[in-house]
């Protein structure tokens, strides 16, 4: 249960930071960490590929990275046809951080051990990332087609979320 | 945007009967995949009739038979593929990137 108390205390973490800088991130900020969360789970799903050798471990990581690179490749679509740039904020380092934290413990792990500890990572990423982009992005965010495209990619990470817990029961991790 | 647009047919048993489309000039019954779902998710046509699925949702999605027979392949968003349908059957379907999607085709005689 280590790896639980540890996803849970991050995200705890995450959602605590995330109350507190919300009504001083603007659009640009919003923009950069929903791009940045999305780059995060393009990584783990790599090194997912470079480790595992789950079959069903290996297809939800494949999605990941199909399915979060065309989001940010319409986000980025949105961000050159605004004429804007993104903004590096404390939430987007705080992700960054925390990401780079959790890959190197990934790192240290195969087999089963990394397969659960991917799999409970995937899924309390995604609770805390939905949580967020639901509850503080898409409210805060005032230009309209970036809350469109946070609220439409809203949709795919939530169809996420519920695979991961799919994936964390299929596991049998205990 | 990149559009895609794919055209295939399958006879019995899934085997390609030809590529060039359509043989008939009947109208395609559309199959809207969008937030996760293909709407409707059951349709039904006519042998030698075809199905055409298009994607509006930014993840990928396929259309591909749970038998194996056919496959749209990849769609991107705003990407479409077309089936011709020559058996009468019952032939469900999935999406191959989110197996939670589910859909059928009905193809009457
Ligand atoms: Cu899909």
């Amino acid at each position: 249960m280590k790896t639980i108390t540890l996803a849970a205390a991050l995200a705890l973490g995450f959602a605590a930071h995330t109350a507190q800088a919300a009504d001083k991130m603007n659009d640009l900020e919003i923009a950069h960490t929903a791009y940045t969360a999305g780059q995060i789970d393009i990584r783990y799903a790599h090194l997912a590929l470079a480790v595992s050798e789950n079959a069903e471990v290996r297809a939800f990581a494949e999605t990941m990275i199909r399915d979060h690179t065309a989001v940010n490749v319409a986000a980025g679509d949105l961000i050159t046809k605004l004429n804007v740039t993104p903004q590096d904020n404390d939430l987007s380092r705080t992700l960054v951080k925390g990401a780079a934290d959790k890959r190197a413990e990934l790192m240290s792990l195969s087999g089963k051990a990394f397969d659960c500890a991917y799999a409970q990572n995937e899924l309390g990423y995604h609770q805390v990332v939905n949580q967020t982009v639901e509850g503080v992005f898409i409210p805060t965010v005032t230009v309209e087609p970036l809350k469109d495209l946070l609220s439409e990619a809203l949709v795919t990470f939530k169809v996420h979320e519920g695979h991961a817990e799919q994936m964390v029961n299929g596991l049998k991790c205990g | 945007m990149r559009l895609t647009r794919r055209q295939v047919c399958f006879g019995a048993g899934g085997a390609i009967v030809g590529s060039a489309l359509p043989a008939s000039g009947s109208v395609p019954v559309v199959v809207e995949i969008r937030a996760f779902a293909f709407d409707p998710a059951e349709v039904t046509i006519r042998a030698g009739e075809t199905v055409r699925w298009i994607n509006h949702d930014f993840a990928p999605h396929t259309a591909t038979d749970d038998e194996g027979n056919w496959d749209t392949e990849e769609l991107e968003k705003g990407g479409q593929a077309t089936i011709r349908f020559d058996t009468p059957g019952t032939y469900p379907y999935f999406c191959a990137y989110h197996p939670h999607m589910k859909g059928v085709v009905i193809v009457t005689a």
